[in-house]
This record gives C-alpha cells, structure tokens and sequence, in this order.
C-alpha cells in the first residue's frame, strides 16, 4: 500500500534520508522511532507528498512520487489522515468546523457531513466538545480533534508526527490506545515518534531511523 | 455544494479576522477616496481651461465703406481655413446694441452718429489655439479689403500655449503616481490579511482542499472588501463634495456633480481592487512549497 522505492530526500548538508526501501501493509501500524532530526518527519511528508523525492519513488495507493501531477496531491491526501504534535486545528472555528472541514473539501452534502462528523467526535470521545473551539480545550482534546479529522474520510493510513509529543504521560498513552482501537477497526496507522517507552510494549513493526537512514525494520 | 458554502466562508471570512479586515477595508476607502479626488480635481482644472478657451475670440473690424463683396471675400478666407470653428458678423448696429447691454447707455444719445465698426467675432477650434495657426490667418486678413483692426488677447493665448501642455502632463503623472500607490498599497494590504491567514491555507491543503477550493473564499472576501471600501469612498467623497459645494460656492461659478457614473467608477475601481488583490495574494502563498508542517 505505501511502498519506498531507493528514496533519498536531501536538504543540503547532509540533512535528510538516504535510500530508504520499506513497505507498509494493508491494515498494518508501523512505528518510526528515532531521535529528533533522525529523518522521521521526512518519511511522513514523502508519504503525504508535502515533500518529493531527490531520488528514487514512493507509491501510496494508486498515487506514484515520480508521475504525480501536483493538481493531484488534494486527492491523495483525502486518502491519508494526517494527526500532528501540533494538532494543527483552525483556532477561528469550532470542533464541529475543524471536522467537518475534511469533508467539505470533498464537497459532501451538509446532512452526511453532519452524520459524519457526530460519530467521528464520538468515536474520540469528545463528542460533548462539538461547539468548543480549540483554545477552550486541553492539549489531549484537541490531540483527538484531530483524530476526528483524520478519520473522518476513512483514510487508508492514518500518519501521526509524534502525536503525543506536547502530552502529559497519561494522555500520551490514552491517544496511543485510540490510534490503537483505530487500527482495530482496519485502518493502517504510521506513527512516528521519539518516545520510545510509549511503544516499546506494544506489538507493532518498528521502523528505527538514525541520521536519515533505516537502520532496523 | 460548494460554490454556496464557498461564498458563505468569504463573508465569514470578514467577521473571523475583523482586524485584517478593517484596515483592508480602510485602506481600499481612502486609496478610492485619495483616487476619485485628485479625478475631481483634474477634472476641474481641466473644465475650467475648458472654459477659457471656449470664451477666446478673434475680432476682425471693418472700415466704414466695407461693401458686401468684401464682406464675402472675407468670409470665403474664413471658411476655408481650417481651425476657424465658428464666425459671426456683429453690424454697427448690433455693436451699438452691445455698447448700450455693457455700458448702460445709447450710443445715439451721447454722439449723432454710431461710430462703432461692423465686425467678425471669430471661435477657433481648440487644437488650433495656438500662435502660429491664429498669426497666419491674421495675416490672410489682413491684406483683405475691408478688414482694419484685428485684436485679440495675445497675452492670454501665450498662457495657454505655455501651461496647458504641463498641466495636462503634470495632472496625467500625478494621477499615475497616485493609482500605483494605491494598487500597491491595497495590494501589500491584501496581502498581509492572507498572511495572516496563512494557517487556514495550510491547514486546508491537508486536509486535501484543491486550490481552487481555497481560493474562492478569499476572492469573495477581498470583492467584498472591495465593496465595503468602495461604499466608504463614495460617503467620504460626497461629503467632501457637499462641503465643497457649499463652502466653494462663492468662488465657482458652478457646483462640483455627483455623477452616477463616477461613482459607479469607484465601485467598480474597489471590487477589482478587492479581486486582483486577494487572486494574487493568495496565488502567491498557494505556489510556495508544498504543505508542510512546522
């Protein structure tokens, strides 16, 4: 399903990541662990095409680095959840709008939005917040916000850029357990992070990524 | 959807940054306003020139024993030279019409006889109110029989000459000087309102909004913007036109018009304001790299 072919992403002195080749599965959670500046962030912005390959390709779904038309990336990402360490939510609209955002760009009818965007926030549990706006809530609510989001539009993948990085140890393992629940239900998840001790008991790939090269997976 | 949802995001789009807004809004309405006074004021200056070229007049006086023949030599010469726009014969009697409307008095009553000569008031075309056009002619009168004094305001044919052409030149370049200030302004204005924005651009890029999603409502927005600018324009620039009208009025002869028109002009002159500002502005942020976070 996302698959890096040989891919080198260079930012000039030396910075990047350098001949990658991994596959991600159908359905699978894969972690990409490493040190802050390791590369991880990278692999994230080849997958969703905020950045393309120096070299090599990557191949998400039917979209391909090395032939995509850059009128072609909104399409991708409609595929792709994207969760950040920042949330990245608009602080000039509501729960509700943050969600329901997703699918207005996909130019859904008002009522299916609505539908949608309930179950969403209450599958999150912050189905209570919907008219909250993001300043009004704490870091662990506006962290699953931006779940809602990114899973509104049953995405293939779901990308999370160090989801827990700005939480306190407890939410940080109460997001992970509902990006784990999302996994459950069949969507593939690629988390990348530098907390080792969040993952190191769960089950899942490990992808280990030093100075811009994979050095386990 | 979404060309309705689009529109409603422009107008909200007003409300949601109301700060970036109003100064977009200010600025547009003082650039319309700056624009459609130094409009009024060349158009002003220039109805005044006008004005004073139209009241210029060649006077050709006749001797005394003129005959018709004459007089039909004289006006042949006339109508074949090109630039007189109009001519008109004023008889003695006429002329002693004339004395009495100016003077107040019949010319009969003070002399027994009317001493005042028949002649050709002449109007020549604008373009053609120069020295060199006017002396040639005169010239041609001159050796015509019948014709004895030709006068006009040489002094003021001089100022014209020598002014008009700059002020036309000087009127033109103010006025460009103002509108590129103004197109820059409103621009760089428009421009920092989107900036402002930037996080929604971003955001909206990845969540998968295509360009032209993202940029409707900021069109819609910087036209309305436009619209807002251009209203506040129009009530400055009718007060100013009321006060003008009424604090002026002993000076001109006239009052300044509150043209449709025109102000049609400066709707128009906002709204494009409003929408090539904020297509460009938000083109030029959606053309920088990719998404990216961080």
């Amino acid at each position: 399903m996302i698959y890096f072919y040989n891919v080198t992403k260079e930012y000039g002195r030396g910075s990047g990541v350098r001949d990658l080749n991994f596959t991600v599965h159908k359905g699978e959670f894969v972690c990409i662990v490493g040190a802050s500046g390791a590369g991880k962030s990278t692999i994230l912005k080849l997958i969703y095409m905020a950045e393309a390959p120096s070299a090599g390709k990557v191949v998400v779904d039917n979209y391909d680095s090395s032939m995509l038309d850059p009128s072609q990336i909104p399409y991708l990402r409609r595929r792709v959840g994207m969760v950040f360490q920042d949330f990245q939510l608009l602080r000039d609209r509501n729960v509700y709008e943050n969600v329901a955002l997703a699918l207005r760009v996909m130019h859904i009818n008002r009522r299916e939005i609505k539908k949608r965007v309930l179950h969403a926030l209450n599958s999150v549990g912050i189905g209570h917040r919907a008219q909250y706006y993001p300043q009004e809530l704490s870091g662990g609510e506006q962290q699953r916000v931006s779940i809602a989001r990114a899973i509104i539009k049953d995405p293939i993948v779901l990308l999370a850029d160090e989801p827990t990085g700005n939480l306190d140890p407890e939410v940080a393992r109460e997001i992970l357990a509902l990006l784990q629940r999302i996994h459950e239900k069949g969507t593939a998840v690629v988390m990348a992070t530098h907390n080792y001790n969040l993952i190191k008991n769960t089950p899942f790939r490990r992808i280990r990524v030093e100075d811009g090269t994979l050095v386990t997976q | 959807m979404s060309l309705g949802f689009l529109i409603k995001e422009g107008f909200s789009g007003l409300t949601r940054s109301k700060f970036p807004s109003l100064v977009a809004i200010l600025t547009i309405a003082i650039a319309l306003t700056l624009l459609g006074l130094s409009y009024l004021a060349g158009s002003e200056i220039y109805s005044v020139m006008k004005r004073m070229r139209s009241q210029f007049e060649i006077e050709v006086f006749l001797l005394p024993n003129t005959t018709e023949y004459d007089q039909g030599q004289i006006e042949t010469v006339l109508k074949q030279t090109t630039g007189v726009a109009q001519y008109r014969y004023v008889s003695k009697d006429e002329a002693a019409r004339r004395f009495q409307e100016e003077f107040g008095e019949d010319i009969y009553s003070v002399l027994d006889a009317n001493p005042l000569p028949a002649s050709y008031t002449i109007k020549m075309d604008p373009a053609h109110q120069n020295s060199s056009d006017i002396t040639q002619l005169v010239q041609r009168l001159k050796k015509l029989k019948g014709v004895d004094e030709i006068k006009y305001r040489q002094n003021f044919l001089r100022l014209i000459e020598r002014y008009y052409k700059a002020i036309s030149i000087a009127g033109g370049i103010l006025l460009l000087i103002i509108l590129t200030a103004s197109v820059l302004l409103v621009g760089n204005t428009i421009k920092l309102s989107i900036f402002a924005k930037r996080e929604v651009i971003h955001i909206m890029r990845l969540v998968g909004a295509t360009n032209r999603f993202i940029k409707t409502p900021f069109i819609v927005e910087g036209m309305l913007h436009g619209l807002l600018g251009a209203l506040m324009a129009t009530i400055f620039l009718y007060g100013i036109l009321l006060g003008a009208n009424y604090f002026l009025s002993g000076f001109l002869q006239h009052s300044f018009a509150m043209e449709p028109p025109f102000f049609g002009a400066i709707f128009l002159a906002g709204i494009l304001f409003g929408l090539i500002g904020s297509s460009r502005s938000v083109r030029m942020f959606l053309n920088t790299k990719p998404a990216v976070h961080k």
